[in-house]
């Protein structure tokens, strides 16, 4: 059994020499899928921005009607989107032009409610150890699975926004969560405390401007919709790799690769129900994972072939993990 | 044999690489990137200094080298780390080529 305890990045040499599993791929070939463009990241990024203004001026219309409650719902699903879109963004594959994607990276996690310095290098450690207890912080399922966070405190982002939020405050008073001490070198900590202050600055002229306006509107566009607009979010990037195996150091095994029609796929998650084709070749930009898909496909389990064939995999493993915390899907892999 | 020649190690022909690609070169217990730019051929350390993950899969763009794992960018002239999460230099080595034979320096 692979030794996952934890060690400093810089001590981090040997358990990088334990590979992960890759498929066979002709060289030539995967370079080119790799290549950027600007023009797919201009035309997703354009369409989602259009999308969240448009559906929040039908939300702004609805203010203080019955259909409001719909209204926000379909603009916070978009706006709690922005979750799965910082993190290509953060990878820099979007676009060609590096400062497009750093620019669009920041404003991707102030909507999704996430420090951008901190989570850059926590994600580095996502991909060296994905879903490896007690080093990736990005396990949303824990095991054993907590049904009542993951199901109703979570899937409205309860936990989530408030542990960003004291995370974010913290780091803002200089003061050094366990993530940050990890993750984020000496050097690159002045400025996570900086644009930790940052953002908290504009949540709370936000919350100032509401008092001042006497509307709740403010509050509901900027600050809650990361909640209520969550329940859609939070069971699509669960499927990422709930229910599946941890510890693992083949992705076949604890990621999941998702068809999803192109309005939840393309559009809103940037590709990312390619997960497993994303984990094995973090470069290959999210237009050019459905082309990786059919290459190597042949080497990887079948997908699952909806949202909801997903979900009917997916839900009862989490449920039995709640009490055996062994347990795990076990997918079928190609001979 | 002088010392001078001595130090410099063949490592595979011109035409091995092809143009803003690189090839992976290990020699005894070391291993580099060798990659060929538009101006010349340029070699340098073959683990990213970030959590030394092999760079020979990833991306030459704008004579900058990408890691494949954390896409932590460097400088390929230079071997400087000009995005996160590369924070440390990579090491550059000298290149000589000879009648479409690559050398480096050790």
């Amino acid at each position: 059994m692979v030794n996952y305890s934890y060690q400093p990045i810089e001590n981090q040499h040997e358990n990088m020499k334990t590979s992960w599993f890759k498929p066979k791929i002709d060289p030539k070939l995967l370079k080119n899928l790799m290549k950027r463009r600007d023009g797919p990241g201009w035309l997703n990024t354009i369409l989602y921005f259009a999308t969240l203004f448009f559906t929040g001026y039908i939300a702004y219309l609805s203010w203080g009607k019955w259909w409001a409650i719909p209204a926000f719902f379909v603009y916070g699903t978009v706006y709690a989107f922005a979750n799965g879109r910082w993190h290509e963004y953060g990878h820099r594959s979007v676009f060609k032009t590096r400062k497009l994607n750093d620019f669009f990276y920041e404003i991707s996690c102030f909507i999704a409610y996430f420090e951008p310095v901190s989570w850059r290098w926590s994600h580095t450690h996502h991909h060296s150890r994905t879903i490896h207890q007690g080093v990736d912080y990005e396990i949303q399922v824990t095991r054993p699975s907590n049904l009542l966070d993951l199901f109703l405190i979570d899937l409205f982002g309860i936990k989530r926004v408030y542990f960003e939020f004291k995370k974010i405050l913290l780091h803002s008073l200089g003061i050094m969560t366990p993530v940050a001490l990890d993750c984020v070198p000496e050097n690159q900590r002045h400025r996570m405390i900086w644009t930790s202050r940052i953002f908290i600055l504009i949540k709370i002229l936000v919350i100032v401007w509401a008092f001042i306006i006497g509307s709740f509107l403010p509050i509901m566009f900027v600050v809650l919709p990361q909640m209520y607009g969550s329940p859609i979010l939070q069971l699509t990037t669960m499927l990422q790799h709930g229910g599946l195996k941890a510890d693992s150091w083949d992705h076949r095994e604890s990621t999941r690769t998702v068809l999803l029609n192109p309005i939840h796929g393309w559009l809103l998650y940037f590709n990312m129900q390619y997960h497993i084709e994303h984990h094995l070749f973090p470069q290959v930009p999210f237009y050019n994972l459905p082309k990786l898909h059919k290459v190597i496909k042949d080497q990887l389990p079948p997908p699952n072939q909806g949202f909801i064939d997903g979900l009917v995999e997916m839900i009862p493993a989490i449920i039995k993990q709640s009490k055996d915390p062994q347990y795990h899907c076990s997918k079928k892999m190609p001979v | 044999m002088d010392q001078e020649s001595l130090n410099w190690i063949f490592v595979c022909n011109e035409s091995e690489i092809e143009m803003n690609d690189l090839k992976r070169f290990d020699y005894k217990d070391k291993t580099f990137c060798i990659y060929k730019l538009k101006d010349g051929i340029y070699a340098t350390d073959g683990l990213c200094t970030h959590e030394e993950f092999h760079l020979e899969d990833g991306l030459v763009m704008h004579e900058e080298i990408e890691c494949p794992m954390h896409q932590g960018i460097f400088d390929i002239k230079s071997g400087k780390a000009v995005s996160a999460p590369a924070c440390v230099d990579l090491k550059i080595y000298k290149i000589k080529v000879e009648e479409n034979k690559i050398y480096i320096k050790l």
